[in-house]
């Protein structure tokens, strides 16, 4: 039983690397308490320094709060039982290629710009499920409270 | 006294009653500086441009509300635990060299171990090293003294036991300097290693 359960961990790993190579769109650098990365229908506890790719999908649980810094330097953060969504994020300087959308489903979120905030703001979205918030290089919040 | 004044009151005197839907909070960057944010919806749009001005959307069908400011013992509440949690931005350190050598200047000489601190304590994933040189010597010869010199920071920082992996180290030569001169000239500002700790 052990053995059979350590095989399944082994696929479920090394399906989960194998799909993990996407576009990393940033890096976990702060972690406390419960955190989740879902990543197709696959959730993992997230790790210090873990990358994350286009798609991934950020949840925190109670009490629990997590920092992610993106290629381009963007921080964003999440507090306490929330979910983020990267949903879209090109950073090449060489050819000017830029782009970053962000969808915060639920909870509360801070953000401060990094270089394609500056370089291309015209660029950067962030999304809740009620507005679309674009910015001109700077640092904001945003809280999401769900309907019953 | 209608339902929803005293609703509003209720809100008020409990300090805390949820508002469901999407609030938006402006806030001045670290340096002082303050920019503009514009919040839209199907229905409207907003935008913020002062300090801790805020609007709220209920359902995407309504506009944003008007612009108030929001009280700094709110957005402690509502976002003091999202601000803590947001990481270090990335830093920059700088070491010289002297004339024509790896040798570091007497003043860069503790530099190196406040990088490896700086990686340390970010847990850092990401670091760059980019080698420079002055425009004393030709250009083979500064571009092969500037790539020693970013390896030696390279060397010193795996040595310390850091991840060679996560550091990428970079020559530049003579041909991006900090402060541009004629060829043959010695700049001390230009004789240098950059380390960008991510």
């Amino acid at each position: 039983m052990r053995l059979s359960l350590s095989i399944i961990l082994a696929i479920l790993f090394w399906v989960g690397n194998a799909l993990a190579t996407g576009t990393v769109a940033g890096h976990v650098k702060t972690l406390n308490g419960q955190v989740q990365v879902q990543r197709g229908a696959i959730y993992t506890p997230a790790s210090l320094g873990q990358p994350l790719f286009i798609e991934d999908i950020i949840a925190t649980g109670q009490n629990s709060t997590v920092g992610i810094m993106l290629e381009d330097d963007t921080l964003v953060s999440l507090g306490p039982g929330s979910r983020l969504e990267l949903k879209d994020f090109a950073f090449d300087p060489s050819t000017e290629t830029f782009g970053m959308a962000l969808r915060l489903l639920k909870g509360s979120f801070a953000y401060m710009s990094g270089v394609i905030g500056r370089m291309a703001p015209e660029k950067v979205s962030v999304e809740t499920p009620d507005a679309v918030i674009s910015t001109h290089g700077t640092r904001f919040l945003v809280k999401v409270e769900e309907r019953q | 006294m209608n339902v929803i004044q005293m609703l509003v009151l209720a809100c008020l005197l409990l300090g805390g009653c949820a508002a469901k839907g999407t609030t938006v909070v402006l806030l001045e960057d670290p340096d002082g500086k303050v920019g503009k944010v514009s919040v839209t919806t199907p229905a409207g749009a907003q935008k913020l441009d002062a300090p801790r001005q805020s609007t709220h959307i209920e359902k995407k069908e309504s506009a944003p509300s008007v612009v108030t400011i929001m009280e700094q013992k709110a957005i402690d509440r509502d976002f003091g635990q999202a601000l803590s949690a947001m990481p270090t931005p990335p830093q920059t350190f700088l070491l010289y060299f002297e004339q024509g050598t790896t040798s570091l200047t007497p003043d860069s000489r503790l530099q190196p171990a406040r990088i490896l601190a700086a990686i340390r304590e970010r847990v850092s994933t990401d670091v760059r090293v980019n080698g420079h040189a002055d425009r004393v010597g030709s250009n083979d010869k500064n571009m092969r003294l500037s790539l020693e010199r970013a390896i030696l920071v390279r060397d010193y920082l795996v040595g310390e036991g850091v991840e060679a992996s996560i550091i990428q180290a970079f020559s530049h030569g003579e041909g991006n300097p900090l402060f541009p001169t004629a060829d043959g000239v010695s700049e001390p500002r230009n004789r240098r290693v950059e380390v960008l700790v991510r």
